[in-house]
């Protein structure tokens, strides 16, 4: 079973081996991602010095080289948002499933991208595309990516680090359940004391339920305003870095009335 | 003396009894006839081997449940290696409430909401230039 099952004709080609190869643990997705990343990197390079060396000197045999590192470049780039599209969809998959985390939409979407890759990828060709014409599929590529794929990205992330914010909510929630059923239960002598650092850890509670809303507006605006993804994300997280500082802190609280109350 | 070689030579020989297929036949209908009539119509008689069979076929059941439970009791003591699983969830089932506030903390303190490995790669684009 792969991770992305390709629909359309042309990606039936798509050889066994590679299909899977795609129906990997996020740890094998992720070690396969810093191997293109690597690759694209070499690419870049190479590309760069067929630049520099062309400019100088602008002979045709240098314009042939560029021409040819470009195409390596482009290929190696798509492969490189493709192996990333996995990865991501590689960790929500493994990620705790939570009501209005929209898990399921972005993992299909992320899907749909996959596809698109893997499609434009094989649109350069080697021996017939002009070093212009490359630049014009690049641009396609580049206004997908800013238009389509960069905010799916940091709707996945915001995803990620959202369901990992809940669930240490819920955890500790249902620490605390438990520990209140000690507090009512406890002797009548330390009952005020208890109900005072009660009041302390529902407030912590509060605090942490209101960096919660913010930060699900924050993530329903990334899907709204996709222009303004990268921004609208860089807010969500400094409320999500916030509320760490929070969790923390009712995390001792919990701890002391452990200790009190056990 | 010749009165008693007599007496013994006219002592009967009894043949063993032999059973014939009409002795055993007259013995069925002897044995069938000591069942109630409704149960001897041809008809009733079809109903009762379903019944039995039907029954037959629960008590088999019943058996093979029986069997099967006790052989899950069994197998109590065999250590199942769990999954491993790299999700950042981990389960508070089977832990105190210490341990659990303890990997809580562990957690917040070790690893960040923001996963910042899986940040985007910085990509090339304005890749074109006057040729």
């Amino acid at each position: 079973m792969s991770i992305f099952l390709p629909r359309s004709g042309k990606l039936r080609l798509i050889n066994s081996v590679k299909v899977q190869a795609q129906a990997t643990s996020y740890d094998q997705a992720f070690q396969s991602y810093l191997s293109t990343l690597d690759n694209y990197r070499k690419q870049v390079t190479e590309f760069e010095n067929a630049k520099t060396f062309y400019l100088q000197a602008k002979t045709l045999n240098q314009k042939e080289r560029v021409r040819l590192e470009t195409y390596d470049m482009l290929r190696s780039r798509d492969e490189l948002l493709n192996a990333y599209v996995i990865v991501l969809r590689a960790r929500l998959m493994e990620t705790p499933d939570h009501p209005g985390n929209e898990k399921g939409d972005i993992v299909e979407a992320l899907r749909h991208e996959y596809e698109w890759y893997e499609l434009q990828k094989n649109i350069y060709n080697q021996s017939s595309d002009t070093i212009e014409m490359l630049f014009g599929e690049s641009k396609i590529t580049e206004d997908h990516y800013n238009q389509i794929t960069a905010p799916l990205v940091y709707r996945s992330l915001s995803t990620l680090a959202y369901s990992k914010f809940l669930d240490a909510k819920i955890r500790h929630e249902n620490i605390y359940k438990v520990l209140a059923e000690k507090v009512a239960g406890a002797d009548a002598s330390k009952s005020e004391l208890y109900q005072r650092w009660t009041v302390d850890i529902i407030n912590e509670f509060q605090t942490i339920t209101n960096y919660e809303l913010e930060a699900k507006t924050l993530r329903e605006n990334i899907a709204k305003s996709p222009g303004s993804a990268k921004s609208i994300y860089d807010r969500f997280i400094s409320i999500v870095n916030n509320a760490e500082e929070s969790f923390i802190r009712l995390n001792g609280f919990l701890h002391e009335l452990y200790y009190a109350v056990r | 003396m010749d009165e008693n070689i007599n007496t013994v030579q006219s002592t009967p020989i009894v043949p063993p009894k032999r059973y014939i297929r009409g002795d055993v036949k007259k013995a069925i209908i002897k044995i069938t006839s000591r069942i109630p009539k409704p149960i001897r119509d041809p008809k009733n008689r079809k109903i009762i081997l379903l019944l039995g069979v039907v029954i037959g076929i629960l008590f088999l059941l019943i058996v093979a449940t029986l069997l099967k439970n006790g052989l899950r009791r069994t197998n109590i003591g065999v250590t199942i290696t769990p999954m491993p699983s790299s999700s950042p969830r981990a389960t508070g089932q089977g832990e105190t409430l210490e341990q659990q506030l303890d990997a809580l903390q562990q957690e917040l303190l070790n690893t960040n909401f923001e996963d910042k490995t899986l940040a985007p790669p910085q990509m090339k684009f304005n890749i074109d230039f006057e040729l």
